[in-house]
Order: structure tokens, then C-alpha cells, then sequence
């Protein structure tokens, strides 16, 4: 990691032994570019969009299906399903459900009178559109962990609280989520992390496009690297990556001292 | 939980420093003294196979050297490889490259020049090689690559619903005639008059057509936002978005879009469509034909027309880069390159290739065959990014905005211009 930054430092074009060491040349040219502005306010938008629905939309599935009644476990697994099929799998079935005339998704759209979008065609929703399958994704390996968390909740502090007259909604902000506290900040952080690093989808759903608009960092990396031979151009922006998911979970480190509780 | 942070980091730390480690030992000389390189190309499915059976036919040829097939799935791929294995020292004999990595490999001084070869070779014979191919391979007066097979964008047409209006197929001579053709077949058959290829390859060459330049004579100024580029652009908008003569597929995996251009024309929703010479491998020549690709009234076609190109890195040794040399020079044959252009539609690289008897016999009855090879001879040579496909990117988001969301054509050239410009400045500050 430490060689990566150094080669950071310089021009190196990954084959030839010979670099000069430009210092912070490629930093500067980094952030001097607005190409770059545009592919990290995408990764970021599409982090956000991804992350917060993810871990939110886990929990109230996890709320819905974690009482014991029958059926409850092929729901489970209906959800959990997306995980564990490929990216890349997943992502084609969508590029069919988002096709423009005669997809599902407009289908529905204009059931409802809602005017039919044009999906990954657009630079306005082909990121939203991408968002959606990885929400979609991953929604229900989130909720595993959150059922996992809930069944781990003493049943006694329902009860005792219940004595107290609590209502559910009080038992639900007082005793249910600051217990699953530690599974929401893990979640929160995989999840994070796991978006910076988003890839298949993208590739599979709109090549970067249209326009770029679905370029993130990611695909900026492997420009650098592969198609203009500038491996030091692109260890900085893989530098900037790494820099800002380690700076994303320390914040959520830093944060958590104040909301999450460990039994 | 710190823990799990350190093992991301760590793994991301080290996806960096395998990328450098990938690579086989590839040339050595075999126990009964044949030289052995490895041939890397990425080329799959019935390519492939081709490229394996020539290579088969050569070590059967000659009990001097053995040429190992490295199969990638991509051209890109083989790039990535032969960048690892520059930098692991280990490179194989010879490797099939597109033109942009080949120059900057070239100029990167990672690829041998070949002329001792050829000066040596007489009967190799290089004047016989189509000028817009071979040329591409010389840089600074010095040979980097031969061409292994060309490609170009022409038209391919129905004949049916053209004989049904009788639309002379003479009027695929100029983009203001397809305009009309496609009108007139709109109007009376409700169908696409014409599907232009997704992405801003078929734009490119309407415009260079019509006279554009990427950059000014200095080289130092982007010209894609000048009155050509524009007035082309603008052109095809209209068609797609306005008058819905026209239509483009885009999206999805892979070639998805161009199969789904190549099916509208053969299931009757489109009159034609401009595609790949390697198409004809595709298509049933007795529903349609091809046409070279149009100029403009006020001047004549210069679309691109590119090789497929192979080089030898610098890196082996004098005998392998012989032994390569010889590989090279045999699959770029008249003969080889006659019979890879029958099985795959792409265009010989030799002009006596229409000597070959096979040649002739096939193009008699598949006409379709020479017109590529026929716009080769006229085309413009591959432009090299100076940015090292920034200028490129930079159009392929305007084509993403003028084709696909139908924005208007001046604004999205002259932002690609911005962009493209800043690009080149970074590359020329300080020459």
C-alpha cells in the first residue's frame, strides 16, 4: 500500500523501469480536472442512494419478517435471493425490465398514469435506475443481519418495559435500536464500502453512460491505468478512493461512540 | 470492527500489487530446437478458431519455429496482459493490438521496429499492403506493426423494400439522399428508413466526409465543434429525433445493440443500416447488399477504415523477434489473408488478395466482399489521440447526448470541445 502511494508520486506507466518522481503533479492534475468533480459527485451520490435505503429498507423488512408465522421463511429467502445471485446476472434481467417500450418497469409506470421514464437512456435517471438494482440487491443481506440482531434482543426488556407502560413505539426507539446499534454501524459501513466499489451493474446497465453520467471513481481508475498508461495518474485517484472510504468509517467510528451500544 | 477495516484495506492494498505479478514464461526453444513464441490475440469463437488453424498450418509449414495461440477474451484484455508482462520482463513472441495501445506501446519504446525484417525479406513485398493499413504501422519512418485485417463501417441495405419504391441503390452516394431515401420509406412503409450504428463512430465519419478535422494543422487546437462537425451532428438528430427517419439501438451487454440494429434490418423495421464490414459473416446477402459508406454533396466520403495490427515487443530476443516476423509475415499473406477475409468479412490487408483464385471465385457470387476493401482504398487513416483517448471520450459523451437524448448537436460539441481541450493542452504545455 505504501508502494502504491509512492507510486503515486510518480509518472511510472507500469511497464518501463524508468520514472521521474513528480511529487504531488498527479494530485494537482487530480484535482485541477473537472472530469474528476463529476466522477467523485456520482460515486458519492450513488454511495448515499445506495447506502441509506439499504440499511433502512433491511431493518423494516427485518421488523416485518421477524415474527414466527408461517411462510415467514420463504419470504426470507425470496428477498435474500438477489444476494446471492451474480451481479452481472442480475443486472441483465434489469436492463430488460428498464427497456424504455416495452419494459416492465414503464409497464407499471404507466398503469399507474405515471409518465414512462427512459431509464438508463437518460442522463437524470440512468443513475437512479442503477441505484435501484443495487438496492434491490442487496436489501436482503441487510436484512439477515438485522433479523439476526432482533432475535438477539433480551425478550425480558420488552416485557419489563411493557410493565412500565411503554408503547410499542417507544420499545421500538428505546430498546430495539440502540441494541441493534453495532449491526446498523457494520451494515452501514460494508454497505458504504461496498459502493465505492460498485462495478457489474454499472457496466452491464449503462457502461459509465450516457453521457458519463454513471461513471464513478472506480471506472476513472481504470482509464488512467489501462487506456492512457498513466499507472501514477492512477494510483492517486485509487489513493483518493482508499482515502476516502478509511476517512468515511472513521467518521462513522467517531460518530458511533455517541449511538452505538454494545451489550 | 477495526479489524474488519484493516482486512479491506489490506486486500485492496494488495488487488494493486497482484495486477504486477500475472504473467507465464513465454518464449524458449523447444527440446528439438524449434523456436518457441507465444502468439497473443483476443479473439474468441469462430476469430479464434480461425487464428488457431492458421497458426496450425504454419508450424505444419516450416520445422523452424512453433507459434503457441494465447487466446484473450478481448482486445483490451491482451493490452492489460502485455502491459503486465513488459513489467515482469516475461513477453510473449508477437501480439495483435488496435491501433491507439499499439502507437502508445510504439512510443513508449516497447515494441521493436521491424524494418531490418523486412529490408531483409525480399520477397515480403510492402508496397502490396492497402497504404491506409500498412501506414499505420509506421511511425517517426519507422515500421512498428503490421496489419493483420481491416474494418470499416459501410451500408448495408435491403433489397427488397429499395426495388419495392424504386430507390436506386445510387442514391446511397450522399447522406442528403439517404435523408430522402429514409423519408420516402418512413412515409410509405412506416418502417426506419435508415439505423446509423450506436456511439459516435458512424458521426466521425459522416463528418470527416464532409471535410472535418480533430485538430488544427499545429496540432495544437481541438476542431470538433467547428461548422462540419456541427452541421453532421445536427444532421442525424434531426433524423433520429425530429423526423423519425432514423433510429439507433443502444445499450445493454456487450454487442447487444449492434444485434439488435442488425435484426431490425433483417426482420423488415428498417430499410439499412451502417455496420461492420466483420458483419457480413452475419447477414443473408439475399435479402440485403452493401454500399459504401456516402459523402456529401459538396464532398466525397472519407470515412475511417483501420487494421487490426500485430507487433513485436522489443523486449525478445533476436531470434524470437525473427521467428515472429516470419509468423507475421505468413498470416498476413495474399493467400492468408484472402481466406480470413472469406470466413470473417473483414478486408485483406493485401491488395493482390483479389488475385487469389479463391478470392475471385467468392466475390463473383458475393459481390458484397469487395466493397469494403473498395472504401479502404479511399478512407481515412485511424486518427491517434495525442490525449491518449481523451479527445475520443469526449465525443463518445456528446454521441451519448445528440444520439440517445437528442440534445442539440452545437451544444454538445462545444462542451466535448472544452473538455477535449483541456486534454490536449495538459499534452501540449511545454512542447
Amino acid at each position: 500500500m505504501f508502494y502504491s502511494l509512492y507510486i503515486s508520486f510518480t509518472d511510472w506507466d507500469y511497464m518501463s523501469s524508468d520514472y521521474s518522481f513528480v511529487g504531488l503533479g498527479n494530485y494537482f492534475d487530480l484535482f485541477g480536472d473537472p472530469l474528476f468533480y463529476g466522477v467523485l459527485w456520482n460515486t458519492l451520490y450513488f454511495s448515499v442512494g445506495v447506502v441509506v435505503p439499504s440499511v433502512f429498507g433491511g431493518l423494516l423488512l427485518a421488523l416485518l419478517l421477524v415474527r414466527k408465522q408461517k411462510g415467514m421463511g420463504f419470504y426470507r429467502t425470496l428477498i435474500f435471493s438477489p444476494w446471492v445471485t451474480p451481479a452481472v446476472a442480475v443486472s441483465i434481467v434489469w436492463s430488460w425490465i428498464y427497456e424504455p417500450q416495452v419494459g416492465l418497469a414503464n409497464w407499471l409506470l404507466t398503469s399507474f398514469n405515471l409518465p414512462a421514464l427512459e431509464w438508463t437512456s437518460s442522463t437524470t435517471w440512468a443513475m437512479p435506475a442503477v441505484i435501484i438494482v443495487t438496492i434491490w440487491k442487496g436489501l436482503g443481506w441487510c436484512m439477515i443481519f438485522y433479523l439476526n440482531a432482533l432475535k438477539k434482543v433480551p425478550q425480558s426488556l420488552y416485557e419489563a418495559a411493557s410493565l412500565d407502560g411503554a408503547s410499542s413505539m417507544q420499545r421500538f426507539l428505546y430498546i430495539t435500536l440502540p441494541l441493534i446499534s453495532p449491526t446498523t454501524l457494520f451494515l452501514v459501513i460494508i454497505t458504504a464500502v461496498d459502493a465505492l466499489q460498485a462495478y457489474d451493474q454499472i457496466q452491464v446497465l449503462t457502461q459509465g453512460g450516457p453521457a458519463g453520467s454513471t461513471r464513478t471513481i472506480l471506472y476513472m481508475y481504470y482509464q488512467s491505468a489501462f487506456e492512457q498508461f498513466n499507472m501514477g495518474q492512477a494510483t492517486a485517484v485509487a489513493t483518493v478512493l482508499v482515502i476516502l472510504t478509511a476517512s468515511l468509517s472513521l467518521l462513522q467510528f467517531i460518530l458511533s461512540r455517541k449511538w452505538v451500544h454494545y451489550q | 470492527m477495526k479489524k474488519n477495516l484493516l482486512i479491506i484495506l489490506t486486500i485492496f492494498a494488495m488487488a494493486f500489487s497482484l495486477l504486477a505479478g500475472c504473467s507465464s514464461d513465454t518464449a524458449s526453444t523447444s527440446a528439438d530446437g524449434k523456436v518457441e513464441i507465444e502468439f497473443w490475440y483476443g479473439l474468441g469463437g469462430k476469430l479464434g478458431e480461425g487464428v488457431e488453424q492458421a497458426i496450425k498450418e504454419f508450424n505444419e509449414s516450416q520445422d523452424e519455429i512453433k507459434v503457441i495461440g494465447v487466446a484473450q477474451g478481448e482486445y483490451d484484455e491482451t493490452v492489460q496482459k502485455f502491459q503486465a508482462a513488459v513489467a515482469a520482463k516475461k513477453v510473449p513472441g508477437a501480439v495483435l493490438l488496435q491501433n491507439d495501445p499499439m502507437h502508445a506501446f510504439a512510443q513508449k519504446g516497447v515494441l521493436a521496429p521491424m524494418d531490418s525484417f523486412i529490408d531483409k525479406d525480399s520477397d515480403f513485398n510492402k508496397d502490396d499492403f492497402v497504404d491506409a493499413f500498412f501506414g499505420q504501422g509506421t511511425i517517426d519512418g519507422k515500421q512498428y506493426a503490421i496489419p493483420m485485417y481491416g474494418t470499416t463501417q459501410v451500408m448495408y441495405y435491403r433489397k427488397d423494400i429499395f426495388e419495392k419504391h424504386g430507390i436506386s441503390p445510387d442514391s446511397l452516394k450522399t447522406w442528403e439522399s439517404v435523408a430522402e431515401i429514409a423519408k420516402t420509406i418512413k412515409e410509405k412503409e412506416n418502417i426506419y428508413g435508415w439505423e446509423p450504428m450506436y456511439g459516435p463512430d458512424n458521426l466521425i465519419d459522416a463528418a470527416l466526409s464532409k471535410g472535418a478535422k480533430y485538430l488544427s494543422e499545429d496540432g495544437k487546437e481541438v476542431m470538433i465543434d467547428s461548422p462540419e462537425w456541427i452541421e453532421t451532428w445536427e444532421f442525424f438528430r434531426k433524423a433520429i429525433h425530429e423526423d423519425k427517419t432514423m433510429a439507433i439501438h443502444h445499450g445493454g451487454q456487450g454487442w447487444e445493440y449492434w444485434y439488435k440494429t442488425i435484426d431490425d434490418v433483417m426482420q423488415g423495421n428498417a430499410a439499412g443500416y451502417t455496420g461492420s464490414s466483420g458483419d457480413q459473416g452475419d447477414l443473408d446477402f439475399s435479402l440485403v447488399a452493401a454500399h459504401p459508406q456516402p459523402g456529401w454533396e459538396s464532398h466525397d466520403a472519407a470515412p475511417h477504415a483501420g487494421a487490426m495490427v500485430a507487433s513485436i515487443p522489443a523486449m525478445a530476443t533476436e531470434a524470437e523477434q525473427e521467428a515472429a516476423f516470419k509468423w507475421l509475415k505468413f498470416f498476413s499473406s495474399a493467400e492468408k489473408t484472402a481466406e480470413w477475409s472469406i470466413n470473417t468479412g473483414y478486408i485483406p490487408v493485401r491488395k493482390s488478395a483479389k488475385e487469389v483464385a479463391a478470392y475471385k471465385e467468392f466475390a463473383e457470387t458475393n459481390p458484397q466482399i469487395s466493397v469494403p476493401l473498395q472504401q479502404a482504398e479511399i478512407a481515412t487513416p485511424p486518427f491517434v489521440d495525442p490525449t491518449g483517448g481523451k479527445i475520443y471520450d469526449a465525443l463518445e459523451k456528446a454521441a451519448d447526448k445528440v444520439e440517445i437524448e437528442g440534445k442539440s448537436a452545437a451544444e454538445a460539441l462545444k462542451e466535448a470541445k472544452k473538455e477535449a481541450q483541456r486534454e490536449l493542452d495538459k499534452v501540449t504545455r511545454g512542447k
